[in-house]
């Protein structure tokens, strides 16, 4: 648990903005990342807005009542999470927390956060179908019909999606 | 006039009618080698570790839902709009095959092998043997009712929901069979009381059945809290992860492991194929943990197998509910202390392991979703239904989350590592 919800307050704080703008934007990030092979124990299923993990939402609520990241809603009732100092001295202090756990890298994450939400909706939602034994071909069918309003972001998807399987080929031949 | 008869402990007579094709052909699913091995797969997994009793199959359990699916569809159509014969197939055949693709243990397999049993039931529902016993299009539709969207029909919500035919089976079932009394409710009235929304696309319940959900929700969270996350299954449940997780070790060092290679391929990750997948079962796990107990290659490995097989389980050294304010660094500290300890043990990562168990037993919306299948409606005498925590109280409490932290060490380190915490906290 403690690894658990320190990943996630981790990621939160790789954003080179310092910040999570958005709970949908919170939850693709974590399960493409997962999709991805980074090591993340939250079970998703499927939901309006794609795939959702109700024990990331939890452990993320929780991290807000303990004062390690700080929710804010904005006027347009988008919620943005950033790291308190508690967090972050708790990372600091203990670097070895986190040892042993393949979590993502700067670059992943800078990825990520270069995309509009639609990408990553739509790209999350593309793995899930592949995780639930979907054909790639029979994914973007389905995909044309759930996300009729993300299936514009295709290519951006598929060019995210080929840049994040190189960042992780690279991190595996690094290691 | 019914020719075959089913004795359940649940649901006492479960009829099969000789004139009725589909309860034909439910019988013929039923005799094939894909739900047969259901038999051997035990519905909750390591509980009996805890509840002698409850060694009660998958394959019980799937006829319970679709018994149960049948008495909701009868309901529905009672009080509804007639639902078309080829829905009504759909929906009870999907109950009856929802958990065709369970691995062994249930869901402690499904860490294990990092596979989700939805796809194997999919891929099992679509082979050849049976699917021709469905034909194409039934088996596309039971296909979607056990893998659903938000898009499919209302109708799936009875296979899987907050009011699906599964969980009110299996709480049932797992409540007698445990004999831990937690999870009784009435389940004759709930069915009574169901309703269905064709155009808001849910399932609803009527205004008289109010308390009853109140009992069937209270009922759910106390088999959870209770039964299923029990610290000792837990316990259980974290063993045969490690065991698995050390057999990954030793195969990614190019250790051969003894027994059936299907075993080599799940611990190092690899795809297995449908026909590997349909040899196992939980006798197959039993016996490979068997041989890796008395097995001469890795000393951690034989150790852990050798200890599940024997319930000398690790022992939880710390357990607390986590729902309320606590200041991080407790728990930080602590599990560093831990953490310092097992890298002092030779092999140490193998035999502790830190888990907590968060859940919420209501969920009545969900930040992603306006309308999730964890909401429950409620008719009103005057007007729209209404979302279920907004009417009553003690539902309401069942809408926050609480968790469960744990520290699970092995049984000889046990004693150590309960003097290293009570160290710290004497200085503090």
């Amino acid at each position: 648990m403690i690894k658990n919800s320190l990943k996630i307050a981790k990621v939160i704080s790789q954003h080179h903005s310092g910040r999570i703008c958005g709970r949908l934007r919170l939850q693709k990030t974590i399960h493409i990342l997962k999709h991805n092979g980074f090591d993340f124990d939250e079970r998703f299923e499927y939901l309006h807005h794609g795939p959702y993990s109700y024990a990331l939402h939890d452990e993320t609520q929780r991290l807000v009542s303990w004062d390690i990241l700080d929710e804010r809603k904005t006027a347009q009732g988008e919620y943005v999470y950033t790291m308190e100092d508690e967090g972050r001295e708790l990372l600091d202090a203990y670097p070895d927390l986190l040892s042993g756990a393949r979590l993502p890298p700067d670059v992943a994450i800078n990825s990520l956060e270069d995309h509009e939400p639609g990408v990553l909706e739509l790209l999350s939602t593309y793995y899930y179908l592949l995780e639930s034994g979907r054909s790639k071909k029979r994914a973007w069918e389905e995909l044309q019909e759930l996300k009729p309003r993300r299936i514009k972001y295709k290519d951006k998807a598929l060019e995210l999606d080929k840049e994040l399987r190189k960042i992780c080929q690279e991190e595996a031949a690094g290691n | 006039m019914a020719t075959n008869l089913i004795r359940d402990p649940v649901h006492d007579f479960i009829p099969f009618s000789a004139k009725d094709k589909l309860d034909q052909l439910l019988l013929d699913l039923m005799r094939l080698p894909e739900l047969q091995r259901l038999r051997r797969v035990c519905q909750v997994g390591f509980t009996s570790l805890v509840y002698p009793g409850a060694t009660h199959s998958r394959f019980s359990h799937s006829i319970g839902v679709m018994h149960v699916a049948r008495q909701v569809l009868t309901h529905l159509t009672e009080t509804g709009k007639p639902i078309p014969k080829d829905d009504i197939r759909a929906v009870v055949c999907s109950a009856l095959l929802h958990d065709i693709g369970h691995g062994p243990f249930s869901h402690s397999f499904e860490q294990v092998s990092k596979s989700k049993h939805v796809v194997w039931s999919e891929k099992i529902i679509k082979c050849k043997r049976v699917s021709s016993k469905l034909g194409a299009e039934l088996t596309g539709r039971i296909a979607d009712f056990i893998n659903p969207t938000p898009k499919t029909s209302y109708l799936s919500h009875i296979i899987s929901s907050q009011l699906d035919a599964d969980r009110f089976d299996y709480l049932l079932r797992d409540n007698i069979m445990t004999g831990a009394q937690y999870g009784h409710y009435d389940l004759g009235w709930i069915l009574n009381c169901l309703r269905s929304n064709p155009q808001k696309n849910r399932l609803e319940v009527s205004s008289k059945g109010k308390l009853t959900i109140e009992g069937y929700l209270q009922a759910r969270y106390h088999m959870y809290r209770n039964v299923y996350y029990h610290k000792t299954v837990r316990a259980a449940e974290v063993m045969f992860k490690k065991i698995f997780e050390r057999a990954n070790y030793l195969t990614q060092n190019g250790d051969k492991l003894e027994g059936d290679p299907i075993f080599t391929a799940i611990s190092k990750g690899q795809s297995i194929s449908l026909r590997d997948y349909q040899r196992l079962d939980d006798a197959k796990v039993w016996g490979v943990l068997s041989q890796w107990a008395s097995g001469k290659r890795d000393k951690v490995l034989s150790d852990l197998s050798s200890c599940l097989i024997n319930r000398k389980l690790f022992k939880a050294v710390v357990d607390e509910p986590t729902d309320e304010k606590k200041n991080m660094n407790v728990f930080t500290s602590r599990h560093l202390k831990i953490s310092n300890f097992f890298k002092k043990v030779p092999q140490g990562d193998f035999l502790w392991q830190e888990e907590e168990v968060i859940d919420t037993p209501y969920r009545p919306y969900s930040p992603d979703d306006k309308n999730p299948m964890t909401s429950i409606y409620i008719q009103t005498k005057n007007g729209e239904p209404e979302e279920i925590s907004k009417t009553s109280k003690p539902i309401e409490a069942l809408t926050r989350h609480y968790g469960m932290y744990r520290i699970f060490v092995h049984a000889k380190h046990a004693d150590r590592v309960k003097q290293i915490l009570e160290e710290k906290d004497d200085k503090k």
